[in-house]
């Protein structure tokens, strides 16, 4: 066991390493390019390492500090519990997000292996205890155990010293809670791992899970009836309140409540062991049943093609009017792929619920004449916010055009099309997928809130079409100097551009969508249709002129994009 | 005797790895030329850089009696290839990808359909037709991306190991298919490493190792040269020089 969890960690260490590595062999822009990469796990885990030292300073502090001042041992302990209820949360959501993200395929890479399922089941709970979210909750609370007992070593009251044992049972606890989360957070990753094993069973729960979170994260304000800061700040005030005062009896099996309640009961001189066999007692049930799951998991198929399925399409020739035929079929077969995976639904499927939620949930609170009500009151705003989560949401095709079409780009390369028909039919591609979206958003807002000047909505249609339009060279250039091959299927960062792009395609979303805002947001309704009108033209003659001198770069990097298509 | 590929010192090198290093090709018009050579010899490197998937670092190369570099468009549109990775939309099904190679090569619409569905028959793809590529299976992949690379009529194929991993029926198929294509005028440039087909269907040989033609010309020719009788795979393993290398030996693994 502890030669196979030593080999398992030395060949992550390894991976982390060698891709480091991979890119030696690549041009200057290429190697930059993926240097650039880790930017972003560099600083994640350089924030991990310094949560963990945080988290050893502080649980060592509250330690000493609860025995040094006695009368405090309990708000120190109700923060503790407060801390790991929290913790507990995210040992639920994280495995849900993370798996619907498609990071939960781990599990039967090593089934090949000479190692038994009860030690993979085994070393896959513990890898676990290193998700960002639990790395510093075991050794914060190690920390806090041990401070409580060096607390006891310097203060000279024998009444205190009952605190000697606290710290013992504090350091079980600790140990009962790390076995208790590894494992619910186990559990969720197997069940959504198992899940998503078959292609179409994932995709259906990506898209159910990604759509209904995006409508519960705005229940809260629609349960609201006021948007009033005070009211705000005052009901944090009560939270507080509330959770420092007896939680109701459904709590007590909760294991923040029992290690709370153990190591209270030790500090006061009280049996602890009541609860702490309750804590190692779930910890057990739960480690259980991540390996009924587990086994669940391994014992199903991988299916990436098991069900097939026949499409309703005939697959007849569509040939966008006035475009080249090889740009139309190009854009054709960005649109078909882009509806059969999760982030190309997503793009359509999201901003009209999206919109319609924002819409009701600010038509019903009472905030007139602010700006959070403009939303419910004038739909073609909401129209507008539906475009502007249709162009975000679109990131993933819109700023990685290369890369997400894995050996589909070889096809186009070796097919007779130029470097600009190429751009061009992509560009077409994204805006279809873009429009699908904006389109869905426009019924939405008109079925929700269809008050409003009808020239505002057509201008704020023109709007977003030059928003588009100014975007298009810039993304198509970042697909050609950036590209990272990605997975449509995923919605997490499987699927994503590359972090630099994305991070470029923020504020370039924000920068395009800022004249057709200011315009509609100042401008009578006939003056704004104009003056749209107007800025799509300027958007029009600057983007095609820039996007066939972005195409002339493809041309020289069009080896690179080959490579990185086809994950090399 | 007319070529329908030349090459002169073409190479390739990715920093400081030279893998293919100056080659000369001469492939002429209506042969079926097999290109053969040990893994990492540099063959699927070539065909990328004759396909325009990579870029040759020197040397230049005339396909059908056009300059690849000068006229990359006109080229692709006289060749047909089933490159290493297929070059397949995963999310597209047959029929669409077939219907997306006959638009890009401007293929009118009956045209495009009457072809697809004959090329769909004889691939024994027709009630496959509407599933997704990405739901096929290895063979099937094969069939649909020759094909595609069939479907618009090219002069000369390039297909890089066309014969792996399709079952016996399949391979049948295809050797039929190509073999009628060559005697109708074409041309084929193929890899393999299965050497009883390449035998038995091509005429022309090149030998690459470590990014260099180490032989090259028909069947008979290299026989002449490396050894009377032999049959490909002793011909192939005389010219790379692992004909003297002795079996490996492992001894803990008699138990």
């Amino acid at each position: 066991m502890t030669r196979t969890l030593w080999a398992f960690t030395w060949i992550r260490w390894r991976m982390l390493i060698n891709s480091l590595r991979s890119a030696q062999r690549r041009d200057a822009v290429e190697r930059v390019s993926r240097a650039a990469s880790l930017i972003i796990p560099g600083l994640f885990l350089a924030s991990a390492c310094s949560s963990v030292l945080a988290a050893l300073g502080f649980g060592a502090f509250a330690g000493w500090y609860s025995v040094v001042h006695p009368m405090q041992a309990v708000s120190v302990l109700t923060a503790i519990r407060v801390f790991l209820l929290l913790i507990g949360i995210f040992a639920v959501l994280v495995p849900l997000f993370v798996g619907a993200h498609g990071g939960a395929g781990r599990v039967t890479r090593f089934l090949l292996l000479p190692v038994s399922r009860r030690t993979l089941h085994a070393i896959e709970v513990c890898s676990s205890l290193t998700d960002p979210w639990m790395v510093f909750v075991t050794p914060g609370l190690i920390a806090y155990a041990l401070g409580m007992f060096a607390g006891v070593l310097v203060t000279p009251e024998v009444w205190l010293h009952r605190f000697y044992f606290a710290s013992v049972v504090a350091f079980a606890g600790a140990v009962g809670i790390a076995v208790v989360f590894a494992s619910l957070s186990s559990t969720i990753a197997f069940l959504v791992s198992w899940l998503v094993r078959d292609r179409r069973r994932g995709e259906i729960f990506v898209l159910v899970f990604i759509v209904m979170l995006s409508g519960a994260s705005l229940a809260p304000a629609f349960l609201s009836r006021t948007f009033d800061g005070s009211a705000a700040a005052a009901s944090g005030r009560a939270q507080t309140s509330w959770v420092m005062a007896e939680l109701p009896w459904w709590t007590r099996p909760l294991p923040s409540e029992l290690y709370g309640a153990a190591v209270g009961a030790a500090s006061s001189a009280s049996s602890p062991w009541l609860p702490l066999a309750g804590l190692f007692a779930e910890g057990a049930v739960l480690y259980a049943l991540s390996s009924a799951v587990h086994r669940r998991v391994i014992e199903s198929v991988e299916s990436g093609r098991t069900r097939r399925h026949q499409t309703r399409s005939t697959g007849r020739a569509f040939r966008i009017p006035g475009m080249w035929p090889g740009s139309s079929a190009v854009a054709t077969a960005q649109v078909r792929t882009a509806m059969r995976s999760v982030r190309g639904r997503l793009v359509v499927l999201l901003p009209g619920p999206v919109v319609a939620m924002l819409a009701m949930t600010f038509s019903h609170v009472h905030a007139d004449g602010t700006w959070v009500s403009v939303l419910g009151s004038h739909g073609y705003a909401a129209f507008g916010a539906g475009i502007v989560i249709a162009l975000y949401a679109a990131q993933a095709f819109t700023l990685n055009q290369f890369g997400s079409d894995r050996s589909g780009l070889t096809r186009e390369f070796i097919a007779p099309i130029r470097d600009v028909d190429l751009v061009r039919g992509k560009a077409a591609g994204c805006a279809a997928i873009i429009g699908a979206g904006a389109a869905l958003s426009l019924l939405c807002a008109l079925a929700v809130a269809p008050e409003g000047s009808p020239l505002l909505w057509i201008a704020t249609f023109l709007g977003g079409a030059a928003a588009f339009l100014i975007l298009t060279p810039a993304a198509a250039l970042l697909s050609i100097v950036l590209p990272v091959a990605s997975d449509l299927s995923k919605t997490g960062s499987a699927g994503n551009p590359h972090g630099l792009a994305m991070a470029a395609g923020m504020f370039l979303v924000g920068l395009a969508v800022l004249p057709a805002g200011a315009i509609i947001a100042m401008l009578s309704p006939s003056a704004a249709l104009v003056a749209m009108a107007i800025w799509l033209a300027i958007a029009a003659s600057i983007a095609m002129p820039l996007l066939s001198l972005v195409s002339r770069l493809l041309k020289l990097r069009r080896e690179n994009l080959a490579l990185v298509a086809q994950g090399r | 005797m007319s070529l329908a590929l030349e090459t002169t010192s073409l190479r390739k090198a990715f920093g400081e790895l030279v893998a293919v290093d100056g080659i000369d090709l001469a492939v002429p018009r209506g042969s079926f030329y097999g290109f053969l050579g040990p893994n990492g010899a540099g063959k699927s490197t070539t065909i990328k850089c004759l396909t325009g998937l990579l870029r040759p670092t020197s040397g230049s190369c005339r396909i059908l009696g056009l300059d690849p570099q000068t006229d990359p468009v006109g080229v692709k549109k006289r060749i047909g290839v089933v490159p290493e990775d297929l070059a397949l939309f995963d999310r597209l099904t047959g029929v669409e990808t077939l219907t997306f190679v006959g638009q890009v090569y401007g293929l009118e619409a009956s045209s495009l359909r009457n072809r697809s569905a004959e090329l769909l028959e004889v691939m024994d793809l027709v009630e496959a037709s509407r599933e997704l590529v990405a739901d096929y299976s290895h063979g099937m992949r094969k069939k649909i991306a020759l094909a595609a690379a069939l479907l618009p009529a090219p002069r000369l194929l390039f297909l890089d190991e066309p014969f792996e991993g399709i079952d016996a029926v399949a391979s049948r198929q295809v050797k039929g298919l190509l073999t009628e294509f060559v005697h109708n005028g074409g041309t084929v440039f193929l890899t393999s490493h299965i050497l009883e087909i390449v035998e038995r269907i091509c005429d022309h040989i090149g030998v690459i190792r470590k990014g260099r033609l180490i032989a090259q010309g028909t069947l008979a020719d290299l026989r002449a040269n490396a050894g009377a009788g032999k049959s490909l795979e002793e011909l192939f393993l005389t010219l790379i020089g692992a004909e003297y290398a002795a079996p490996p030996k492992l001894d803990w693994l008699a138990g």
